[in-house]
């Protein structure tokens, strides 16, 4: 007989059960990319055929992957900057509680995220290429600003609410302009925040495909629309050695993320 | 008449440090503060709403002619039938599956580094693209596939199931690819969860299923609610995994704008499309956010 709120004993080993099957279901692609990224076969063999770590030298001398990944880092870093450079002002500026029209301009910042992104894709292709940038460095910095910004904005939003503001009232009360007050109390109170947005708005323009899809070019296509390119025809280790690798390397940064400040903050939807 | 003269002091003369107060505040400098927000609204009007009007603009090239073409065309409009279809199902096996996981994740496991583990497994792939994601079942899923190994090695079937290039394999890779989102917010709605509600229930003589249902199924139905949602919006408008598992045997919505922009390059249909799919996911965009905001108020209560 279970007492009070406790979960019964049988109810309790079913729902460890669940969670062992769930997290097979969400382990499982990942196990599969790596096994199929490691057979000296030369298609997809799962369970492996083998061991070998050939398929990573290959794709990673190999110019067209390694430009794919170059351009989507630039990309998603460029992005991330400007998006951070636009959002920390507005934040400010929508935490002052004076300033008019505050709700329509933090609603207008947000819907970017909220939007289809083949919608927005469709969209921007049409106009980029009406200001004669389209799949070109620029619009590409262009088009995934407005991906990341959204992230940026409601992180550093988010952290600022949750600060205490009177530290810059005490802050002026001892005679600190606001540049001062902004570098010595606001940034720090910032940085949690900011720096979560950052990973978020870079993960969004990496992870992008829909809107990527239309802007790309045969010399400028970001490691996603290669791999999907790639995925439509052949098929071999390589494309899994590639994924492996974006797999590992979200997998290190969730593991950073959880030492610094914890997963929920990068799982949040806020 | 010399009363009238000996009024206190006016805020004309504060002194220095009140006015800084009153800056960092951003009282009376209201406009000021709009300077600031002048550079992200300018960037989210040009990257964002122009193009979005752009495309409208063009989805009316010649009145409304595209759109009665579209609205009356059997293929679209059996396209978007299957990208409903496909998205429900895929969202009703998602909430459920969710929620079971939540539910477990609040009431099975005790161990903290347990908890992390699971919330590593769900955080980290929405850091990894849906490609790679859908890739790996379509390894999976294939006739030689591992799952097809399984069901021949428990002799569930002779040749295996057929699981890709179907209808089937676009809903398994949307529940893997929804799965995270949904999970994350119905764990949300289970930590804001009051427990003593759940105690009461006990020590009034409910037993585990009717506290279930009566008191906390009822009490996390809004983080349910929008995590569904949130999912719904996402299954009708994704575009790489249905392009990915149905191997062009399954056509939805956003692989007809694709191929409306890039194969055949109709953009006027393409923009009527996309107009369509955006109305589509803005009511599920708009129902979501009504959600948050009455749970927002009923958990500040």
């Amino acid at each position: 007989m279970s007492q009070g709120m406790e979960t019964g004993r049988t109810a309790r080993a079913a729902g460890r059960v669940w969670l062992l099957v769930v997290s097979l279901f969400l382990l499982a692609p990942s196990m599969v990319l790596l096994g199929t990224a490691v057979t000296t076969t030369g298609y997809l063999a799962f369970p492996p055929e083998g061991f070998t770590l050939g398929w990573f030298a290959q794709v990673l001398s190999d110019p067209a992957w390694v430009d794919s990944i170059v351009a989507s880092t630039n990309i998603a870093l460029i992005a991330t900057v400007v998006a951070a450079v636009l959002a920390v002002p507005a934040a400010l500026a929508l935490t002052s509680p004076r300033m008019p029209g505050r709700d329509t301009v933090e609603a207008l910042l947000t819907l970017p995220m909220l939007v289809p992104q083949i919608v927005l894709g469709v969209g921007l292709l049409q106009l980029l290429l009406v200001l004669g940038v389209g799949r070109t460095y620029p619009g590409f910095v262009m088009a995934h600003t407005i991906l990341a910004l959204p992230f940026v904005l409601r992180s550093v939003l988010t952290s600022l609410r949750g600060a205490p503001r009177t530290l810059e009232l005490a802050a002026a009360d001892l005679g600190a302009g606001p540049w001062r007050r902004f570098i010595h109390v606001t940034l720090p109170l910032m940085r949690t925040g900011l720096g979560a947005g950052c990973l978020l708005g870079f993960a969004a323009s990496y992870v992008n495909v829909e809107v990527s899809m239309f802007l790309s070019a045969p010399e400028l296509n970001p490691l996603p629309v290669k791999l999907l390119n790639q995925v439509a025809y052949t098929v071999d280790p390589g494309v899994s050695a590639v994924s492996t690798l974006t797999v590992v390397l979200a997998f290190v940064a969730m593991l950073i993320v959880d030492r610094v400040s914890g997963l929920k903050a990068a799982g949040a939807p806020s | 008449m010399s009363t009238t003269t000996r009024t206190p002091a006016q805020p004309t003369d504060t002194p220095p440090a009140g006015r800084r107060r009153a800056a960092a505040l951003g009282g009376g400098l209201s406009w000021r503060q709009w300077v600031l927000a002048v550079p992200a609204v300018l960037a989210t009007i040009i990257l964002f709403v122009a193009p979005l009007g752009q495309m409208v603009a063009s989805s009316f090239t010649g009145g409304a002619s595209a759109y009665r073409r579209v609205l009356t065309d059997g293929l679209y409009f059996e396209v978007t039938l299957t990208t409903l279809r496909i998205s429900l199902i895929a969202t009703a096996i998602t909430v459920v599956v969710g929620y079971a996981t939540a539910w477990c994740m609040a009431r099975c496991v005790r161990s903290a580094s347990v908890q992390r583990a699971l919330l590593l497994l769900l955080v980290t792939p929405l850091f990894i693209s849906a490609v790679v994601r859908s890739f790996a079942w379509l390894v999976l899923l294939g006739k030689e596939g591992l799952v097809n190994d399984i069901v021949r090695a428990l002799g569930l079937s002779q040749e295996g199931w057929s699981l890709l290039y179907n209808e089937t394999g676009v809903i398994i890779g949307l529940v893997y690819i929804l799965l995270p989102y949904t999970t994350l917010s119905i764990m949300a709605a289970f930590e804001a969860l009051d427990g003593r509600l759940e105690r009461a229930a006990a020590d009034l003589g409910a037993n585990a299923w009717r506290r279930f249902t009566s008191v906390t199924l009822p009490l996390t139905v809004p983080g349910v609610a929008s995590g569904a949602l949130m999912a719904f919006a996402m299954a009708v408008t994704g575009y790489v995994t249905p392009a990915v598992l149905s191997g062009g045997q399954v056509r939805v919505l956003s692989m007809l704008i694709y191929e409306q922009t890039l194969v055949t390059f109709d953009w006027v249909t393409a923009s009527v499309l996309a107009v369509l799919l955006l109305a589509l996911s803005l009511t599920a965009v708009i129902f979501y956010l009504r959600m948050l905001k009455r749970y927002a108020m009923e958990g500040a209560r």
